[in-house]
């Protein structure tokens, strides 16, 4: 549920960066911008200032990773724009698979932390809010599930039909339990002895050898 | 004895005390010995048989090796029955055999040998006449069967017939038990049983 949302979510992240991109690509303008003029309207109007804005915007991230390398390629070419574009062309598909899902984890990390911004994306805003809460809530449900299912009192049925002892006292005694391959429980001690002395289940009465037996973890 | 014999006893002990069975009637058992090596056990004539309302006595002799080995059983109580000695009461059951199983306990076996009452297997018997006899002679077989079970097992449903017949051989001299066992043997011929006697 989570992951899926997760992808969702990112997926959305995708489309808006890109359609962020595209503005920027057409427009020669950088993020920065928005910040300070949270409405996209405004972009086309601060062409000049959106590139120097641009170098702000990854000096701002530069404690993630993943925008660092962007800027450094940026840097380069001066724009992050002109990055995507100017890759070498052998490899410009495969490093832009592997880029995108950075550059949406960038403009969503930096969408939630400046709420001007947010409130231009409202999708975004929803979203990471109901992908914190089932990672909480979830792994609490199943955990108190299975405490319970492993206190239940069948468990203390169980013991050797020959020795009658139950597991506890089995194992309180260094014994185990073991199975036979017809399914029948019987404590090692016991059903060695069996074995030993007719070759066959003490409960089904199946052939068994001493290779027909293996211990069980119940 | 060894001590896992001895454990498995006292336990199984419990567990026939604490029986459906034990409440109803139907089985028990208690020590005769401190050793846990020797018990006697009871069980009830199945209803709809002849040993109905008869109550019989079993020997129960547990031995070192058990519970990978049967307990040695065998009936007290003289019965009338194709898969057990009428002489000695030595019991002719696959689980007191080869098909003992280890998990098998007092309580399985002596409902196991109340269930051999029911269903008798003429064609492995214990006692060769009696199996001849429900094999040829069905009828005769239950009068005597029933005959037995009134004489030895407390049953209430008692023959006039063969009371009358068996004093007759009793007059003869004879003794009343073995009167009776030749006179069974005899399909309940006083002259065929006084010539085995005889003999």
């Amino acid at each position: 549920m989570t992951s899926m949302l997760n992808r969702r979510r990112t997926r959305r992240g995708t489309r808006q960066a890109r359609r962020q991109l595209q503005t920027a690509e057409d427009d020669g303008i950088l993020g920065e911008e928005r910040r300070e003029e949270p409405e996209p309207i405004n972009l086309n109007l601060y062409d000049n200032e959106g590139i120097s804005g641009c170098i702000d915007l990854t000096n701002e991230d530069d404690d993630q990773d993943e925008v660092v390398d962007l800027t450094v390629n940026s840097s380069v070419n001066d724009s992050p724009v002109v990055v995507l574009e100017s890759q070498g062309q052998g490899s410009t598909s495969r490093r832009r698979r592997r880029r995108r899902p950075r550059l949406r984890y960038t403009l969503n990390t930096l969408n939630a932390r400046n709420t001007e911004v947010l409130s231009s994306d409202d999708e975004i805003e929803e979203l990471p809010s109901v992908s914190f809460h089932i990672p909480e809530s979830d792994p609490e449900r199943f955990g108190m599930g299975d405490a319970e299912s492993i206190t239940s009192p069948k468990r203390s049925a169980v013991s050797c039909p020959i020795c009658m002892d139950n597991e506890m006292q089995i194992k309180a005694s260094g014994r185990q339990l073991q199975s036979t391959v017809c399914g029948h429980i019987f404590c090692n001690v016991c059903i060695r002895c069996s074995i030993q002395t007719s070759k066959k289940c003490p409960t089904c009465r199946k052939k068994l050898n001493n290779r027909s037996v293996h211990p069980i973890f119940i | 004895m060894a001590n896992i014999a001895v454990a498995r006893i006292k336990r199984e002990f419990k567990e026939v005390v604490k029986s459906e069975e034990v409440k109803s009637f139907e089985i028990s058992v208690e020590l005769t010995n401190d050793t846990y090596t020797e018990l006697k056990g009871e069980i009830a004539g199945p209803p709809d048989t002849p040993y109905e309302g008869g109550k019989y006595q079993l020997e129960i002799k547990i031995p070192e090796t058990y519970p990978f080995n049967p307990p040695k059983v065998r009936f007290i109580t003289k019965i009338w029955h194709p898969n057990i000695s009428s002489v000695t009461g030595a019991i002719c059951l696959d689980i007191l055999k080869d098909q003992w199983a280890a998990a098998m306990t007092l309580r399985t076996v002596l409902i196991s040998l109340q269930a051999l009452l029911g269903a008798a297997e003429p064609d492995d018997p214990q006692d060769a006449v009696v199996a001849k006899q429900y094999k040829e002679n069905r009828a005769m077989f239950e009068k005597t069967a029933r005959h037995w079970a009134y004489a030895y097992a407390g049953a209430s449903n008692r023959d006039p017939d063969l009371i009358e017949k068996l004093k007759q051989a009793v007059s003869m001299g004879f003794e009343e038990n073995r009167a009776r066992t030749a006179l069974s043997t005899c399909n309940w011929d006083v002259e065929r049983a006084a010539e085995q006697l005889l003999s």
